[in-house]
């Protein structure tokens, strides 16, 4: 039996990534994780959600790892951190998921209020016809796309039965400041760590996109509100209103606290920042240069990886992976 | 002489003011100290009055990578309500540095209670990664009282006089439903959890499990009379702590 590949992270990460710049496009093209699979005969689970911060990422990750009796299953589980700043939630997490996935529970008999997560790993390939998607599980809302787009409809049956729905997020966590965002951040990658240390799980981690800066440097129009002739110019939302330098130095102060916690081995490009010697995968492995300018961006509005990117930055993780298993 | 490293709420604070009396002196000794003396452990007290789960795990886990492993003596958890939403601001990383309300703003109440489950998890999974003895409970009700409909604060009851039964607020959700759903989250974790190590699992009534404030000073106000400040104010007062203390010392297997 194939070991499992568990992926999970932001825009960068899902699969069912769709450009806001580019509705019509598609985006079809197989995403990091499922390239990493494929090159290590694994299966992939890839929970990655555009928009996600770090909680959704790390509570996916901690569901479906919790979920799987026999760890040694799981190959290899990647986080690709997102910002900081973003805020997750969740709501409905048991009434609307479960029920419609054909795990009906029938009074206070628990056994069957969860999906079954161990369907996802006695099969072979969750992409071959003889898997049996339960009756319902297509019929979630958000199926806007043909099925012509790159086996969407499985995907989202493995999201739900990793516990992976309902979740929803906020661009701006509206409680808290950067340095505490920060803070909670660390902590997060430090669980996620942990979790996989204890359970023997082999793991990677990465700061997919820059974990601060762009919140620091005052947020731009997302794609979708730049499409929509959204600017900021006269709003709130164009610069920071603490002191930019100070804190980003309390910020590199507060990354270097994690430096001799966190396993450099496994964090692909520790300590996350350029400016203390480490990098976001996104700068490192993409380019940071101007995205018309680069071969790896969808376009000059889209600074999502495009077919070229993410096979970019899957050879990365494979690289990494030969090193760590040499 | 071992760390004992204690987290929690207003049960758990070493500074805990009255709302309800702020005249009155409540510096009796609280169940981390005299649980500290009982085992001979030199206390961290890291609990605040109004936190939350993720205010009372962080603080474990940053105090914990601070402290050599081996000066560790025992780590206690003692869980908030779910609802509570802390968070952090400023360039300090301590108690001071923590804000917190009573309601989280996004998402609901089985998020919240999921939510405060995977933080359980990460607790335990912390301990045992670093064979750290540890234990955990549930120090007052998870999800109780947002669903039967919050109360007023001690504060807003004695200065805007609202009344503890006709000024709650009304749960917004399917309460039946919710709690039915809550318990099948609470038993999921039935089998991720080592239950031996938390005190009152499955942390309901529903469920067979308590919360340390019911299951040791009483489910009734009759019960736990001679335990908290009075019918107002149900903090523990210094009977009260010393009860808790003797409990959770005679709980563990010392």
């Amino acid at each position: 039996m194939k070991k499992i590949l568990i992926a999970s992270g932001c825009s960068y990460t899902d699969n069912q990534f769709r450009s806001a710049a580019h509705p019509e496009m598609d985006t079809s093209w197989p995403k990091w994780p499922e390239i990493v699979a494929k090159e290590l005969d694994m299966t992939c689970i890839n929970l990655g959600r555009s928009g996600a911060g770090n909680e959704y990422i790390y509570s996916s990750l901690h569901d479906i790892i919790l979920r799987v009796k026999d760890k040694s299953q799981i190959g290899l589980v990647i986080a690709g951190w997102s910002q900081c700043f973003r805020h997750d939630f969740q709501m409905g997490a048991m009434r609307g998921a479960n029920e419609k996935m054909g795990f009906e529970s029938h009074g206070l008999h628990f056994k069957k209020a969860t999906p079954n997560i161990d369907r996802l790993l006695e099969i072979e390939d969750y992409r071959q016809p003889q898997f049996n998607v339960p009756e319902g599980a297509y019929n979630n809302g958000d199926m806007e796309k043909p099925m012509t787009i790159h086996d969407r409809l499985d995907e989202t049956f493995i999201k739900k039965a990793a516990g992976a729905t309902g979740w929803g997020n906020n661009r701006v966590n509206t409680k808290g400041d950067i340095l505490g965002w920060v803070r909670k951040s660390l902590r997060t990658y430090m669980d996620f760590q942990t979790l996989c240390e204890y359970n023997n799980i082999p793991y990677m981690q990465t700061q997919m996109i820059p974990m601060y800066i762009d919140y620091l440097r005052g947020l731009m129009p997302t794609e979708q509100e730049a499409a929509m002739g959204i600017t900021y110019e006269d709003g709130p939302n164009n610069s920071y209103d603490g002191n930019e330098k100070e804190d980003e130095q309390n910020i590199l102060k507060i990354i270097l606290e994690y430096d001799g916690l966190i396993n450099h081995d496994k964090f692909l490009g520790w300590p996350i920042s350029r400016k203390i010697g480490g990098s976001p995968m996104n700068f490192k492995v993409l380019g940071a240069a101007v995205k018309s300018e680069s071969p790896n961006y969808i376009s000059q509005e889209d600074g999502h990886p495009n077919k070229v990117g993410q096979e970019l930055i899957a050879k990365s993780f494979l690289e990494k992976y030969e090193i760590l298993n040499s | 002489m071992k760390y004992l490293i204690v987290s929690g709420d207003s049960y758990t604070d070493n500074d805990f003011r009255s709302s309800c009396y702020p005249d009155m002196d409540v510096s009796w000794p609280k169940w981390p100290e005299l649980l500290g003396k009982k085992l001979n452990m030199k206390v961290i007290n890291l609990a605040q009055a109004g936190s939350g789960n993720d205010y009372i795990y962080s603080r474990l886990l940053d105090t914990i990578q601070e402290i050599p492993k081996e000066e560790i003596g025992l780590v206690i958890a003692a869980w908030s309500q779910a609802m509570r939403h802390d968070y952090q601001t400023g360039e300090l990383n301590n108690k001071n540095s923590w804000r917190n309300n009573r309601i989280l703003a996004d998402g609901d109440l089985l998020y919240w209670v999921r939510r405060s489950l995977r933080i359980y998890s990460s607790f335990e999974i912390l301990c045992q990664r670093y064979d750290l003895p540890y234990m955990q409970f549930q120090m007052i009700d998870l999800y109780k009282d947002y669903i039967d409909g919050l109360p007023p604060t001690e504060q807003e009851i004695i200065e805007d006089g609202k009344d503890f039964y006709t000024d709650r607020l009304a749960y917004p959700g399917d309460k039946e439903q919710d709690e039915l759903n809550i318990m099948k989250l609470i038993m999921n974790y039935d089998k991720h959890l080592d239950t031996s190590k938390f005190m009152g699992w499955p942390i309901t009534r529903t469920l067979g499990g308590w919360p340390v404030n019911r299951g040791v000073m009483g489910w009734s106000a009759v019960e736990e009379k001679p335990y908290v400040i009075d019918e107002t104010d149900n903090h523990p007062n210094a009977a009260g702590q010393e009860l808790i203390a003797k409990y959770i010392y005679e709980s563990l297997d010392v």
